[in-house]
């Protein structure tokens, strides 16, 4: 009823300027000259608009229309930009681990080449996990894994150097695969192309590379056709229910109870049809991003005892912002999955915007505080499951020798292990990141593989070390249990 | 339903508003909407389609702007952190209006979502809205894309009313936040007007700058200060080579930034959006290059374009190689590590001038294609996204943007996140970009500015890494972009 005055005074005041020949704001005005200007533009595009026209969809197989034109033959991926590889590990839908190839044709287990795949990003499957990721991983998966040969190429049309991407840790490549072996160049199809195509990814930063409008025609086939990502469908795959409530010992023994039973059962957490867990911990050490946390529990055959559980959550690298605080209680909802051989939880999230039945539950802000155990080597250095994971104070350790330098592909050497020992004997690993440490004259140095050596292994001298019990698995299957120190600054030297 | 009117000044001032865009009405050739009691204004003297001419949002027909019924595409850039801010705001936002499906569609980076809109143009395929780079809506402006936004803003029932009382803020009666464009910063609502053709082509959605993070831990040791300005960079730089080789003591992420916006702080001449677009060939630009050429090659200076494989100069940072770099704001997680604190600074100024940090991040044009049901759905969509609290929140949830509203500033929410995070990147980077406001400056937008900004990236490098002269670089990529 209060409108209906407004506009009626509103038409008669606008008739007045009308005829008064006012010609009103400019910026009110659509000004919009297209076919003036549509000539100078950089890329000639049509100002034909049709408002809700629908799209006809074309059926092209854009992949028939890519070719291997490099011979691979005799090249080598990192030397040449062009190479056979072999499979080392599948991550997820755009991102694989392969291994060069020796001048035999055997893999080189010395040389990974951490491949991202250009023009592509698809769905998270790993420290995040969004629907459709794990569906991507498997498709993905399913034509690596069913290649007779791999041949890996730098978005270059000539041989030359593989460059790394920003990070300088992984290696942007097209993915050719081939279901023959000595494959000839005709019978390799682009994976990244098949994998745009078939809807499991949008295409991304292929402006400017080899094949940019093919993957751009491929992308709006499948947006037109409303494959997969593009479908607005539910994932099937995904579990959009929330985690199953239990808790850090049953998850870390691989428990459940079971009442039909009345006792405690075996039971895989990790199984990804039923993997999304809730439970309740407090922060113990924060790291990038990620965090470990712990909770302390009476065992399960032994009331009076008390057993410390722990786990890592690993967050992506991503700011969840409750993982940053040491001794806060959470509830944390995530996926419970394995990585080298150790429980993790990924795919957690906070939402400070909204939040959700899947963010982590800030429960207590009071603790601002983590008393590590304080353990020694030899008890630390067993298959004791339930130290996996848990945050430790081990201290009077001294460096017995080099075990090893982990190269980031890059060249650049990023990890290293030392083979460590306390007053007793035992023995332990001890993983580090190379880079900036304060010395035991707090003096600050930059730790490197020709210097490392002798900085922990200098005769007489110990250190104390505040870090996670985890394990690491060889290519050969051999088990280690190291300490995983995630601060530098977390290693201190006796005097 | 709506109630339009506001008493007392509100009332006054909307009353001026219908005036205005009824005026227009009657000094256009509206077509017919095929809506009677519609009202059309705008002047569409080069388009065909009835579609480009406004038609104002009208109760007879699509009822309460809150149970408006529309399906919108909106497509971005966003990685997946901040898919999952946006997801979080399209839930609250159908809280308020539970008949707009918002369809977020996320095209991968800014390069693909250019070409892709380029290519959706002519096919017909556009979204309803999209996140963009000023740079790329001149070209979908060329093509008669676009719609004026100022329409929208102007409207009488879904647009800002009371613009006179924006700073304020206030709750119209129906509960929808309503603020005027005065509550935006304004250089980043001024960006959205500085294209080839006069009206309003870009709003802005969530925006970053360029910040100087350092190792603040190595800087306290040593008793360094931080440097402000770049007289006083390049005379730590020298401190810092000489008691430590090793170290490149500084580092620029973007060669295009570092140059426009050396440019800018200057007051040399860059870009026109009128004439001869390309000013950057000048002897002033050239004595900056010149210098920072003898930087790189004494050592003191890295940029990602002379680095091997572009790498980022935040990688070398956090390996403790480099000493302080400037770098994106939006990219503030890149420069964090938990091997050192990482103190974070204002960029050095010029002496004898004032501080000018670019205005980057991504925002939102909207397209003409669609059902006014949806392009009033989407602006309402917009409106929402960029209210003073989700503006706030969207900017925290997204680590190192910038909220658009600078009554965000002042909420609750984020000045409680500003104290909360005083000791990460993210609250020290937040707490020095408030304070440039008005410092923003932004490039002048026309078809090929896009090509100019990537062209003047690569000149440092033509130099440092080819045998090409300072005045053979910067020739060969005025060349290019006058070739276009």
């Amino acid at each position: 009823m209060r409108k209906t005055p407004m506009f009626v005074a509103s038409a008669l005041l606008a008739f007045f300027l009308a005829s008064c020949g006012t010609n009103g704001a400019s910026s009110s005005e659509n000004f919009v000259s297209s076919e003036s200007v549509a000539a100078s533009s950089e890329r000639v595009v049509s100002s034909s608009e049709e408002s809700s026209s629908a799209a006809v969809c074309d059926s092209t197989d854009y992949v028939s229309q890519v070719h291997l034109t490099l011979n691979y033959v005799g090249h080598d991926f990192l030397t040449d930009g062009i190479g056979q590889v072999a499979l080392k590990e599948l991550v997820d839908g755009d991102t694989t681990h392969f291994y060069d190839l020796n001048s035999n044709g055997t893999p080189d287990t010395a040389v990974t080449i951490k491949s991202r795949y250009l023009c592509i990003d698809t769905p998270e499957s790993t420290g995040q996990i969004e629907p459709w990721g794990k569906a991507a991983s498997a498709f993905t998966d399913s034509y690596i894994t069913s290649a007779k040969t791999i041949v890996l190429s730098s978005d270059f049309a000539i041989y030359g150097s593989a460059k790394a991407d920003s990070t300088g840790s992984r290696y942007l490549s097209y993915i050719w695969v081939s279901d023959q072996t000595n494959a000839p160049l005709s019978s390799f199809r682009l994976l990244n192309l098949i994998i745009v195509q078939n809807g499991y990814s949008a295409t991304k930063a292929a402006a400017g590379t080899l094949y940019q409008d093919t993957f751009f025609n491929a992308d709006a086939e499948a947006q037109c056709n409303k494959l997969i990502i593009w479908s607005g469908q539910q994932d099937p795959g995904f579990i959009y229910t929330t985690g199953v409530s239990t808790t850090l010992q049953l998850l870390t023994l691989g428990k459940i109870y079971d009442e039909t039973v009345g006792d405690y059962v075996d039971y895989d957490w990790t199984d990804s049809t039923h993997n999304k867990v809730a439970f309740d911990c407090y922060v113990a050490l924060a790291t990038s991003g990620n965090a470990y946390v712990y909770m302390d529990y009476p065992a399960l055959d032994n009331p009076n005892q008390t057993v410390r559980y722990g786990m890592y959550i690993f967050a992506g690298y991503r700011n969840i912002t409750p993982l940053n605080h040491v001794g806060w209680k959470l509830n944390v909802v995530g996926n419970c999955t394995t990585f080298n051989g150790n429980l993790q939880i990924t795919n957690v999230q906070y939402n400070v915007l909204y939040h959700t039945t899947d963010d982590i539950t800030i429960l207590d802000k009071t603790l601002t505080t983590y008393t590590p155990l304080e353990t020694a080597t030899a008890v630390a250095d067993t298959a004791n499951i339930a130290y996996m994971n848990v945050v430790v104070q081990i201290n009077d350790l001294h460096g017995v020798n080099d075990f090893g330098t982990y190269s980031s592909v890059s060249g650049t050497d990023t990890y290293m292990t030392i083979h460590c020992e306390d007053l007793a004997g035992s023995s332990i690993y001890l993983t580090f990141t190379l880079g900036t440490v304060t010395d035991r004259n707090n003096v600050t140095q930059r730790i490197d593989p020709t210097n490392f050596v002798a900085y922990f292994c200098t005769a007489g001298e110990t250190f104390n070390v505040f870090a996670p019990i985890n394990r690491y698995i060889s290519t050969g299957g051999t088990i280690y249990y190291q300490l995983a120190l995630c601060h530098n600054s977390d290693l201190v030297f006796n005097s | 339903m709506l109630n339009p009117v506001i008493k007392g000044k509100k009332g006054v001032f909307a009353l001026g508003s219908l005036a205005c865009v009824a005026a227009l009405v009657a000094c256009s050739n509206a077509t017919s909407s095929g809506n009677t009691s519609s009202q059309s204004f705008g002047s569409s003297s080069a388009e065909s389609s009835a579609s480009q001419n406004y038609v104002a949002y009208d109760p007879s027909v699509y009822g309460d702007p809150t149970a408006l019924s529309a399906d919108i595409t909106f497509w971005t850039t966003t990685g997946h952190q901040n898919q999952d801010a946006l997801s979080a705001i399209t839930q609250a936002f159908n809280q308020v209006y539970p008949n707009i499906n918002v369809n977020i569609l996320a095209q991968g980076a800014y390069s693909d979502i250019q070409t892709k809109i380029n290519d959706a143009i002519p096919s017909g395929t556009t979204p309803t809205i999209a996140y963009c780079y000023p740079d790329h809506v001149a070209n979908y402006l060329a093509a008669g894309a676009v719609m004026d936004i100022q329409n929208f803003v102007n409207d009488p029932i879904i647009g800002f009313l009371a613009a006179n009382e924006a700073s304020e803020g206030h709750h119209s009666e129906n509960g929808m936040d309503v603020y005027g464009t005065d509550d935006y910063v304004k250089a980043y609502w001024d960006e959205g007007t500085a294209y080839q053709l006069p009206g309003l082509y870009s709003v802005p959605f969530t925006k970053s700058t360029e910040a100087l993070y350092y190792n603040k831990t190595i800087f306290d040791e040593m008793g360094w200060s931080v440097p402000e300005t770049w007289d006083d960079l390049w005379s730590l730089c020298d401190t810092i080579k000489g008691q430590n080789p090793d170290y490149v003591p500084f580092g620029y992420d973007s060669d295009s930034n570092l140059f426009i916006s050396a440019l800018a702080s200057n007051g040399i001449p860059y870009t026109s959006s009128t004439g001869a677009h390309y000013l950057f060939n000048n002897a002033a630009a050239k004595t900056l290059v010149q210098n920072w050429v003898s930087k790189v090659n004494a050592g003191e200076f890295e940029t990602q374009g002379t680095l091997p494989n572009s790498s980022y100069t935040s990688t070398d940072f956090i390996q403790q190689k480099t000493l302080m770099i400037v770098s994106s704001t939006g990219g503030a997680s890149y420069a964090d590590t938990d091997n050192f604190d990482v103190g974070v600074a204002p960029l050095p100024i010029y002496a004898g001038h004032e501080l000018q940090v670019i205005s980057q991040g991504p925002s939102i044009c909207f397209f003409q294609r669609g059902s006014w049901a949806q392009k009033y759905a989407a602006w309402l969509f917009y409106k929402f996204c960029t209210s003073a609290e989700w503006s706030a929140r969207f900017a925290v949830a997204s680590t190192g943007y910038n909220p658009v509203r600078v009554s965000s500033y002042d909420t609750d929410y984020y000045t409680g996140y500003l104290a909360e995070s005083a000791d990460t990147i993210y609250g020290r980077t937040a707490t020095v970009t408030e304070a440039f406001q008005d410092n923003m400056f932004y490039s002048p937008v026309f078809v090929g500015s896009s090509a100019a900004r990537d062209a003047v990236g690569k000149i440092l490098t033509l130099v440092v890494q080819t045998n090409l002269t300072v005045d053979e670089a910067f020739q060969q990529v005025y060349d290019e972009c006058v070739a276009g």
